[in-house]
């Protein structure tokens, strides 16, 4: 157990921390710059809807292969995408 | 070029299940002479091509499939294969471009259904983690260990015939690195996703690392609960800043910081605590002096009159304490398990060990948090869920590393909060339990989770954080590579929820999410 600190202490304490606090976030962002190079941004990616792996499926081009594969028997149609997953 | 031997076990195992794992090995270029194959009893592997029994008599089942079975001392990578699975290319790509480093490796499990109206179903599991792979086997039956490894945690014969358990324990205890590979490695016919417990595997596990624990099987989940031994009674500093308000729980209006403080000296077991309460300037004199009334000799109550920032005052209370140990509590919680603190504090008899973190109910009993996964935003797992609530793989019932828990109630040691310069006062409201448990984890610390130690926590159930732009932008700053890639967490899975979901085709997979 360490004695009660006085009012000096404690605000050199405070600062103290700060110094590491600034050090070890300069530490983890020079990190995030090696790991992310041309990708590393400032902000948290967005919840974006429209990045989900299959969203090829709804291009419009796709439309009568879609219509294909629903109206193929109900068996084949589970083959094809049991092949799919991944 | 690297050389692979498979083993399998083959006690009460169908020929038509050795059969389709021969064959996998078989399309992957490989004959089956690189196949170990171990009944611990009633038969013994021979070099010849055929199994023989005790009596002499040759096994059928082996010689049937003309599956030659050989040791081969010269492979430098051993695949435990349990009977009946499949294993995927990937599987033997991984260990090619694994780094030296690497001697262990895991993955993903796909689990085939034979109806033709069902989807496969996947295990994707974690990254490392020690904690939980002494809880229960997250690792499975399918694993990549080196021949020098598999040597030196007992040799092929004993780890071959020996559980999952045991085998992943052993061989993970004697790896430099242990790599999770996200990808497919294996297909089993099996459709148990619970990963199994052995305790007996634990108990041996811990007496080989010298870990002074009792080793408790918790059938209910089923789970092992490894409980640390103290080896003192240190003095715990519980620094709670408070405005000192009131709310009404359990129909009386009661003082929240009041009823903390009350509720912990009656119904905690650990008895060695100090209380360092920041108080705001507004909080009423008739709050302080109730907490004099409870708490006497060991309450200090520091003023604070800046504006409201939450590291700060967390720092302040930290630096105003003597305690060998910080527990950070917010105003509004209640102490549940009466031996939630030595919970918490016998993890910290591990010197690799940074932060640990209970799990938090709201006043109704639903799930406040067990833990952040970070999907990137940091969330609350199983939020919101009911209290007996599992999680997949049993995850929310189980001691494990975590990459970030929450500040309302952790436990850490003053030494790691003073090496890591405390909770940053760059996030003023939010995230500065992430960013702390970073920077520790940075430092060379685990983050633990663990469901033994319980509080409640009144946070209102509708309370969104409000999402401060530059705490946004500073967070992504830091620590934006490990938001992207939670180590505890599966880039497979579905991202942006906080119920895990399987991020392709199926939306089956909130219960099978992660072993």
């Amino acid at each position: 157990m360490k004695p009660t600190p006085d009012a000096r202490d404690i605000e050199s304490m405070l600062k103290r921390w700060a110094e590491v606090d600034a050090e070890a976030g300069r530490m983890a962002a020079e990190r995030r710059r090696e790991v992310l190079g041309a990708r590393a941004s400032d902000e948290l990616p967005e919840y974006e809807f429209g990045k989900k792996p299959n969203d090829w499926v709804h291009l419009d081009w796709m439309r009568p292969l879609r219509f294909m594969y629903r109206n193929l028997p109900f068996g084949l149609r589970m083959a094809l995408k049991k092949r799919l997953v991944r | 070029m690297a050389q692979f031997l498979f083993a399998t076990q083959i006690v009460g195992v169908s020929t038509e299940a050795i059969g389709v794992t021969a064959a996998s090995i078989r399309r992957l270029g490989l004959g089956t002479k690189h196949w170990y194959m171990k009944s611990p009893a009633e038969q013994t592997a021979t070099a010849t091509g055929r199994t023989e029994s005790a009596t002499g008599a040759s096994s059928p089942l082996v010689s049937y499939r003309r599956i030659a079975v050989g040791d081969h001392s010269n492979a430098e990578w051993v695949v435990f294969v349990p009977a009946g699975d499949k294993v995927a290319p990937e599987a033997l790509r991984a260990a090619r471009q694994a780094d030296r480093e690497v001697d262990v490796i895991y993955g993903d499990t796909r689990h085939e259904v034979k109806h033709a109206d069902k989807l496969p179903t996947f295990q994707r599991r974690p990254s490392f983690s020690p904690e939980r792979l002494r809880s229960h086997d997250y690792i499975g039956g399918f694993i990549i260990a080196r021949r020098r490894v598999v040597d030196a945690a007992g040799g092929l014969e004993l780890l071959t015939a020996t559980d999952s358990h045991d085998r992943n324990l052993r061989l993970c205890e004697r790896a430099r690195t242990v790599l999770r590979v996200a990808e497919i490695l294996n297909f089993t016919p099996s459709n148990n996703f619970l990963p199994s417990a052995n305790p007996r595997a634990v108990q041996a596990h811990v007496e080989r690392l010298g870990i002074a624990a009792d080793v408790e099987f918790d059938d209910t989940t089923p789970c092992v609960r490894v409980r640390r031994r103290l080896s003192n009674r240190p003095l715990i500093s519980v620094v709670i800043p408070t405005r000192g308000s009131s709310a009404d729980l359990r129909g009386t209006s009661t003082p929240l910081v009041v009823n903390t403080v009350r509720t912990l000296l009656e119904q905690s077991t650990y008895g060695e605590l100090e209380f360092v309460v920041v108080a705001d300037t507004p909080t009423p004199p008739e709050v302080r002096s109730e907490l004099a009334r409870i708490a006497g000799h060991r309450l200090t109550i520091v003023d604070y009159d800046q504006a409201f920032n939450f590291a700060v005052k967390n720092n302040i209370g930290v630096a105003h304490s003597r305690g060998e140990y910080v527990l950070l509590l917010n105003d509004d919680t209640e102490i549940i398990e009466p031996d939630s603190l030595e919970t918490m504090l016998s993890f910290f008899e591990d010197p690799t060990v940074g932060i640990v973190g209970p799990i938090l109910h709201f006043e109704d009993g639903t799930i406040q948090s067990a833990g952040h996964v970070f999907s990137p935003d940091p969330t609350d797992m199983y939020r919101l869920q009911p209290a007996d609530t599992r999680g997949a793989h049993n995850y929310v019932r189980v001691q494990r590393e975590a990459s970030s828990v929450i500040a309302a109630c952790l436990m850490t040691s003053r030494k790691v909060f003073e090496e890591v310069g405390g909770l940053s006062t760059q996030f003023p409201a939010n995230w500065n339990d992430v960013d702390f448990a970073l920077k520790v984890q940075q430092a060379g610390y685990r983050v633990i989770f663990t469901p033994y130690a319980k509080f409640f926590h009144f946070e209102s159930k509708t309370r969104v954080a409000l999402r401060i732009e530059a705490e946004v932008g500073k967070l992504g700053h830091r620590w934006g590579h490990v938001l992207d890639n939670d180590p505890y967490f599966n880039p497979r899975l579905q991202r942006y929820i906080n119920l895990w979901r399987s991020d392709f085709h199926t939306e089956r997979s909130y219960e099978e999410a992660m072993g």
